[in-house]
């Protein structure tokens, strides 16, 4: 009997040792088992380049050269193709209330930009000379947009030139030989206007932010962003977004910089870095439109920008860096939030639906097509 | 993780020690009696080792806390499989207790391994036995869970078991049998919202050997 008693001591004393060295902590095993999606070969999955519009229901994506379209809010609905274009989409972009598509006449250096004020379907046709084109035989470098304008950013002869495809307005920013537009071109919109942030390559491939603003009517002149004169900018920009009353700009090298939205100028407005101890972003990727970016609110009520870094998700507190600096996070994979089902990717796009800073957006990754975010403490599920 | 191999390692020491101390093993003398018109091939002290083999399935989580209280898991993960080995012993002529050390291992579908380290107490009740044996079998115990990075130990598990054993000597049986798995995975506070209830069922190929 003592002998018995002896070892269910050992055993227990043994057993709870043991649990105590296991994980406690929350790991959420089963839970996250139940949230296990298969994950494609890397040539199997269909990445969406870019969430061209979310309107009434219907998402409209581009793939590769294709533009596709879905009803989300069915979900035995599947991806179906707009087939009768007249050629190979560059790029797609919906701005205000008009889809302009950038296709390619089977020539790169031959895209026509077309304006289709009506909503897409798998059955729209573009018929070159029949649909109302804006520019058209273009060598375009960049198609972007900040929701309320779309601008083409291309070359014409020696002269880069910027359309605001609404108007349209065009404006040269630079003419040179050897200079070239670049895909890294962003426009941030405030306000009534749109601020323009450029990009463009020289002969030997250096690149260059100019900065211009658009109101609807009117684009101005561009100006350089000179590393030479601008204390944080090394090369150039590659994305930004508003917070308050301050761009929070990101450049090639990594850094963020605040500076006044009112009455910005490249030449005479003052730049801070945000980022606390010298600590950089991993973003010089290209990515259509700048880096993406969208804004939600921390559960400490702060808002936090989330950047999409070449293998990271970066989050930012702006209420503090509209004040001082801060120091970057990456959010943590943790089962059943948000982050859990792409935190092995890189983020595509981002789609935000309503404009303010919740959690209720939408995201294309390297690892999916897309996903639908809907809370912070909520599994994103693929569409 | 050398802290619980280290660990696991002692327990299944202690274990088997103490289960040769809780039972007086006995040869068998493989005799079958009949009584009152049931046949009795074990008798009071009979002991028996058990090894089995086979698929293992994934079912479905209850998330008390979660947005669905019930989450099909058969479509995030692929058929595993488990292996263990048991001793027990009889208590009487129909009921035997022993233990069972278990591993199980499933693939969910984003390729993360989740393994399991089951270590239950049986009661088995025959409620036939002779040329052919059907155990009824109740196991209470812990189970190691180990899944990509994370890993949790649940202290309640419960697996009931039905097999249906051919002997094919005094010594031998074959048969298979079908469990299903009930580990939950409870947290309070802060994670709450990850409580989990899980289950699974398998079906193994079992080989017993009389002493």
């Amino acid at each position: 009997m003592k002998k018995r008693l002896y070892s269910v001591s050992i055993l227990t004393a043994l057993l709870s040792l043991f649990m105590l060295s296991c994980n406690l902590d929350g790991a959420g095993i089963f839970l996250s088992q139940s949230q296990a999606q298969v994950v494609p070969a890397d040539d199997e999955i269909d990445t969406v380049d870019r969430i061209i519009n979310v309107d009434t229901g219907i998402m409209y994506i581009q793939q590769g050269l294709i533009i596709k379209l879905r009803d989300i809010s069915d979900d035995e609905s599947s991806w179906e193709e707009v087939t009768a274009l007249n050629g190979t989409v560059n790029s797609a972009v919906h701005a205000g209330s008009s889809y302009y598509i950038a296709l390619n006449d089977y020539n790169e250096n031959d895209t026509t930009i077309y304006e289709l004020t009506t909503a897409l379907s798998t059955t729209t046709e573009i018929v070159d000379g029949v649909t109302p084109s804006v520019v058209s035989d273009i060598d375009l470098g960049s198609l972007f947009e900040d929701g309320t304008h779309a601008f083409a950013l291309y070359l014409d002869g020696t002269d880069v030139k910027l359309t605001a495809l609404d108007g349209p307005v065009t404006g040269t920013i630079i003419s040179g030989a050897d200079m070239t537009p670049s895909t890294d071109s962003f426009s941030l919109y405030e306000g009534t206007t749109s601020h323009l942030f450029v990009t463009v390559s020289d002969a030997s491939g250096d690149r260059s932010s100019y900065y211009g603003t658009y109101d609807g009517t009117t684009l101005s002149s561009f100006n350089l962003l000179d590393p030479d004169t601008i204390t944080g900018i090394e090369s150039y920009l590659v994305g930004g977004t508003i917070f308050g009353t301050d761009f929070f700009l990101y450049t090639k090298e990594g850094d963020v910089l605040r500076t006044a939205v009112s009455g910005f100028s490249p030449t005479t407005s003052t730049f801070t870095s945000v980022l606390a101890d010298d600590l950089s972003l991993d973003l010089d990727d290209t990515r259509s439109s700048g880096i993406p970016t969208v804004q939600v609110t921390g559960s400490d009520t702060d808002i936090y920008a989330l950047i999409a870094g070449n293998s990271s998700l970066y989050m930012i507190n702006l209420t503090d860096a509209a004040a001082g600096t801060v120091t970057p996070t990456e959010p943590t994979a943790d089962a059943g939030n948000y982050y859990y089902n792409f935190s092995s990717s890189q983020v595509l796009d981002f789609y935000d639906t309503s404009g303010v800073a919740d959690w209720s957006f939408f995201v294309s990754t390297s690892g999916s097509s897309v996903l639908e975010v809907t809370l912070e403490d909520a599994p994103s599920e693929k569409l | 993780m050398k802290r619980s191999v280290y660990h696991i390692s002692i327990l299944l020491v202690c274990l088997m020690l103490s289960a040769g101390s809780l039972y007086a093993q006995s040869e068998s003398d493989a005799e079958v009696t009949e009584s009152q018109g049931f046949i009795y091939r074990y008798d009071t002290g009979d002991t028996m080792f058990t090894f089995d083999a086979g698929p293992y399935l994934p079912l479905f989580v209850l998330l008390p806390e979660g947005d669905t209280f019930y989450n099909a898991i058969t479509d995030n993960t692929y058929l595993g499989g488990n292996a263990s080995m048991g001793f027990e012993a009889f208590l009487n002529r129909r009921v035997s207790l022993g233990f069972e050390l278990g591993y199980t291992f499933s693939y969910a579908k984003d390729t993360t391994l989740y393994t399991a380290v089951p270590f239950l107490g049986n009661l088995s009740y025959y409620a036939l036995q002779g040329d052919i044996d059907i155990p009824l079998t109740i196991g209470v115990g812990v189970i190691y869970n180990s899944y990509g990075e994370q890993s949790f130990l649940s202290p309640f598990f419960l697996k009931p078991e039905i097999g249906v054993i051919w002997n094919f000597n005094d010594n031998w049986g074959l048969g298979v049998d079908t469990s299903y798995w009930f580990v939950p995975e409870i947290y309070t506070g802060d994670n709450s919202n990850k409580t989990a209830l899980y289950n699974a069922v398998s079906a193994k190929l079992t080989l017993q050997y009389r002493q």
